[in-house]
């Protein structure tokens, strides 16, 4: 049984089961962001075990694709497995070995990137400081105390606790947080003065406002505007319920045992030790046109705790790396008073350039190996056969002797 | 058996870390952090930026003895500052607050903490003083700090008013060094009596738009409400954060229908995306880009084309049938929404004024737009100082420029009708009145006059320092082949030559020609 577990792990067919698979995962994928757009095709079928599919949009999810993890996963223990089992490391083999290897760190290296690297972007206008960068697409329920005069006590709730729905309770919370519906894309109006029925919410915005829940956005230039209705209670007593969204830049006051906390829901923010000011954004077109020549921002970074103060200037092709972070110039506001500054964290990002050069390096030595060997043998026939007029030595292959050797190597390998 | 032996020592602990690593995700963080720091103050005089100048409601107020205005800030109709000759300070606020009702106590007590006081309670807060502010009613409040708070050596006093006003709630704050504020009461009270609340449109962007690009959160693009003529029986509501106009239509407890108006940056996601929004409200399912054509009928704008939608279904909310007509009108850097939605009869009913009311709406220009330049042969347009002085009817509604117009303005008829005015001037002559009557001639389908002819058809008209030429012509518009009629007047001043120009449907021409006259009549030249 465990021979033939074995057996299945290391084969061949594995490999390139898991390949078409992989080939058919790519093209479905691509097909499927018309409907569904970039990120959710990313999560759902890249970042996923399975691909599901609910017949007639019900709750039944049916596994119709392994997903990128899954065939990630299988061909990285297939290719361990084989070269655990049949590879010996030897002087002819060690292109091969190079190539496995690079291989494995391009799979290894794209999982830590999706585990690890995080992007998120940092909009600024011209003097305006900030510590922390948002993340677009995810969203958080912060919890402000806001009576320390010099800093704020936040508790952030993350969108997917929120979209999971229940009691929230956390030490660090004043009161238990009841999300009582939670919206992953939604449209706030005014509620009408005919409308029927309740008003979502009892406080805050609440009485005042519809909801209408919105299909998520497929397109990459759109985004989700989350909204929320949260019921607020500390043991018995219940406070009142609240809409909650990032509709409203302005956070909602509560009031609870004579201390005012702010409720906002906001893209999730995450903050940093130092802080960016915006000092310049330049945008200069070429004369004449709407045609963007150079958008550049010059910056000043402070640190505190180092006494670190400096300018930079941002600028096409021309990030800023500091504290494993890179600052891309990104976007700009309309009026050009204002940068957007994309903020990527990515500890592996040199992952995919070792790969590559190992296995370029690897396709190198295997094919120069056989190379020189085929050389030398030719040479050794054409020394037994005897000098050949005009020639004393075999000139380089011919591109048919090329072809057929780099076949052979194939079948070998 | 061997090599599985072999790897899982290594390989597992690796890959189980890697799985650990992308834990955490979903967790509760606590965290303590900088304060926002507030939005850097914007130069509002930046015409290129319209849209990121907040429209708040606005406020007029005379202006007590030794008060000092501040530069706007967002959030603030007004910030004054008030410093005593011995160093004693205080400020005034007016805050203006667009949805949030309801809210005094939470306000008060926010004040109140700021002057380490303990909260008051809601019926403490209703046996408040009555005081007039602006032409109606608010509440005052008055509190003082029992520590020295300011700098540990001043105790401070903070005297606040409430209002409900132009759709907004209001805040007024005085605050600052005790004794400063008790000498200033009077002034405040004075203050309030004096202000003026003007009603202004709440932008979009005061919330987050539904379709933010890029990083920042995208304005909702100029947000200044077009000019336009409300049908009656409209009953304007108040300004929502989520639209920038709401009328409502019908009687309270009987059917009733909506009509709101909203703007989105360029295409707003497009004809598709926002059809298959309003689908959606009426549990229709959505429609493919091939459906659109069909479900898209023209209308015809003042300038340019917008498409209506007619869509009936079940009123997702209400569960109610609802009909809904929405019209995406384009604009250059925009699009704007109309929607009526509501009550099938009403909906039926209030069609026509629905389509009438839309194509009414005169947009204001976007700002680069409206740089009157000169034609290239021409001499160059005289500064805006040395520009002619006119009062136009009020019936008049003024229109972008272009390239060759100075001022426009557009008079409307009834049924859809209208008549164009226009104001352009060409240095010296501007080729003669021969040549521009034969041009305005052309654009009539009339044939050229001679010298002969054109004094059969040129009146005299006395005007302010001179005498005007004045045609009056009917014909067919060669745009659209309706029948129309342009009646025009040249001014020769100095180096220059003004034209006006009255034209378009006969009965509107008709009704303004008199005013025209007259506003041509009236103008004042500089120097003259």
């Amino acid at each position: 049984m465990v021979d033939r577990f074995i057996n299945i792990l290391t084969s061949l067919r594995l490999t390139v089961v898991c390949l078409c698979l992989s080939l058919v995962l790519v093209f479905v994928g691509t097909l499927a962001q018309v409907d569904l757009g970039l990120y959710r095709v990313q999560n759902e079928f890249f970042r996923s075990f399975f691909v599901y599919w609910s017949p007639g949009g019900g709750s039944l999810r049916i596994p119709v694709l392994p997903g990128g993890y899954l065939l990630g996963g299988v061909l990285l223990a297939n290719l361990l497995a084989a070269h655990f089992k049949r590879f010996k490391l030897t002087k002819k083999k060690i292109g091969i070995f190079m190539i496995h290897i690079g291989i494995i760190l391009l799979i290894v290296g794209q999982l830590l990137t999706d585990l690890l690297a995080h992007e998120s972007v940092l909009h600024l206008k011209e003097g305006q400081t900030k510590s922390y960068s948002v993340t677009e697409r995810e969203s958080e329920l912060a919890v402000i105390d806001p009576s320390d005069p010099d800093t704020d006590n936040v508790v952030a709730i993350p969108d997917a606790l929120l979209a999971k729905g229940g009691l929230i309770t956390h030490p660090a919370l004043p009161f238990a947080i009841n999300v009582k519906s939670y919206f992953p894309n939604s449209f706030v109006t005014n509620r009408p003065a005919d409308a029927v029925g309740p008003p979502p919410a009892t406080k805050g915005f609440g009485p005042e406002l519809e909801i209408e829940n919105e299909p998520r956005v497929t397109s990459m230039d759109f985004r989700d505007v989350p909204t929320g209705v949260i019921e607020l209670s500390a043991g018995q007593a219940l406070l009142g319920s609240w809409v909650v969204s990032e509709y409203f830049t302005q956070p909602q006051t509560v009031t609870f045992e004579n201390k005012s906390y702010q409720l906002i829901l906001r893209p999730k923010r995450v903050y940093r030790p130092y802080s960016i000011q915006l000092v310049k954004f330049t945008h200069a077109v070429y004369k004449g046109t709407e045609t963007p020549k150079d958008f550049a921002s010059l910056i000043r970074l402070r640190r505190p705790d180092t006494g670190e103060d400096r300018e930079v200037r941002i600028y096409m092709n021309n990030p800023l790396r500091y504290a494993g972070e890179t600052y891309y110039q990104q976007s700009f506001d309309k009026d050009d008073h204002g940068t957007v500054l994309q903020v990527v964290r990515n500890p592996s990002w040199l992952t995919p350039y070792f790969s590559c050069i190992l296995v370029g390096a690897g396709l190198l030595v295997q094919f120069m190996s056989h190379l020189i060997a085929f050389a030398r043998r030719t040479a050794a026939k054409a020394k037994a056969a005897g000098p050949i007029k005009g020639r004393a030595r075999p000139a380089a292959p011919a591109p048919a002797a090329v072809a057929s050797m780099s076949a052979n190597a194939k079948r070998r390998d | 058996m061997k090599p599985l032996a072999f790897i899982a020592p290594r390989v597992w602990p690796a890959l189980a870390l890697l799985l650990l690593a992308g834990c955490g995700r979903d967790e509760i963080k606590v965290y303590r952090a900088a304060k926002d720091a507030p939005e850097p103050v914007e130069a509002t005089t930046d015409a290129s930026s319209p849209a990121d100048v907040q429209p708040a409601p606005r406020l007029k107020w005379e202006l007590p003895a030794g008060w000092t205005e501040k530069p706007p800030r967002k959030m603030l109709a007004g910030e004054f500052e008030i410093s005593a000759k011995d160093g004693r300070q205080a400020e005034v606020l007016a805050i203006p607050l667009v949805g949030v009702a309801g809210r005094d106590l939470d306000v008060v007590n926010m004040w109140r903490q700021e002057l380490e006081l303990e909260p008051m309670t809601e019926a403490e807060l209703a046996g408040a003083e009555k005081i007039a502010v602006g032409s109606g009613e608010g509440r005052l409040i008055e509190m003082a700090s029992k520590k020295p708070i300011i700098e540990g050596k001043q105790t401070a006093r903070t005297i606040s008013a409430m209002a409900q006003q132009a759709g907004a709630s209001w805040f007024f704050k005085l605050t600052g060094e005790a004794s400063l504020v008790h000498e200033q009461k009077a002034a405040f009270l004075n203050f309030l009596k004096s202000l003026k609340f003007e009603e202004a449109p709440p932008m979009m962007s005061s919330a987050a738009p539904p379709f933010a690009s890029g990083g920042g959160m995208a304005a909702a693009g100029d947000t200044t409400l077009p000019a336009w003529q409300v049908p009656a029986g409209w009953q304007p509501q108040p300004a929502s954060p989520m639209s920038l106009a709401t009328f409502l239509l019908g009687t309270a407890g009987q059917a009733q229908a909506k009509v709101t108006v909203s703007t989105l940056e360029g295409d707003g996601g497009g004809a598709l995306a926002n059809v298959n929004r309003w689908r959606g409200q009426l549990g229709l399912a959505p429609a493919a880009e091939s459906d659109l054509a069909s479900l898209l009928s023209p209308v015809e704008l003042a300038e340019g084309k917008a498409s209506l939608v007619d869509l009936s279904g079940t009123d997702a909310r209400t569960g109610k049938k609802a009909r809904m007509l929405a019209v995406m009108a384009p604009r250059p850097r925009q699009t704007w929404f109309y929607k009526l939605m509501g009550d099938e009869g009403v909906v039926a009913a209030a069609k026509d004024e629905f389509v009438k009311f839309v194509q009414s709406a005169r947009y204001s220009a976007p700002v680069r737009e409206t740089t009157a330049v000169a034609p290239p042969d021409a001499a160059p347009v005289a500064a805006s100082s040395d520009r002619p002085i006119w009062e136009p009817p009020a019936n008049w509604q003024e229109q972008p420029g272009s390239a060759m117009v100075l001022a426009s303005f557009v008079a409307i008829g009834d049924a859809g009708s209208q008549a164009r005015i226009s104001v352009s001037m060409f240095g010296g002559t501007g080729g003669g009145p021969l040549a521009n009557i034969n041009r305005w001639r052309d654009q009539l389908k009339l044939d050229h006059l001679d010298e002969a002819g054109l004094s059969g058809v040129l009146q005299k008209l006395d005007v302010l320092g001179g005498k005007a030429m004045v045609v009056d012509m009917s014909g067919t518009d060669a745009k659209t082949g309706k029948a129309a009629r342009l009646v025009a007047a040249i001014v020769t001043r100095d180096a220059n030559t003004w034209f006006y120009k009255l034209m378009g449907d006969g009965p509107v021409v008709a009704r303004e020609k008199e005013a025209f006259l007259k506003f041509v009549q009236t103008i004042r030249y500089p120097n003259g």
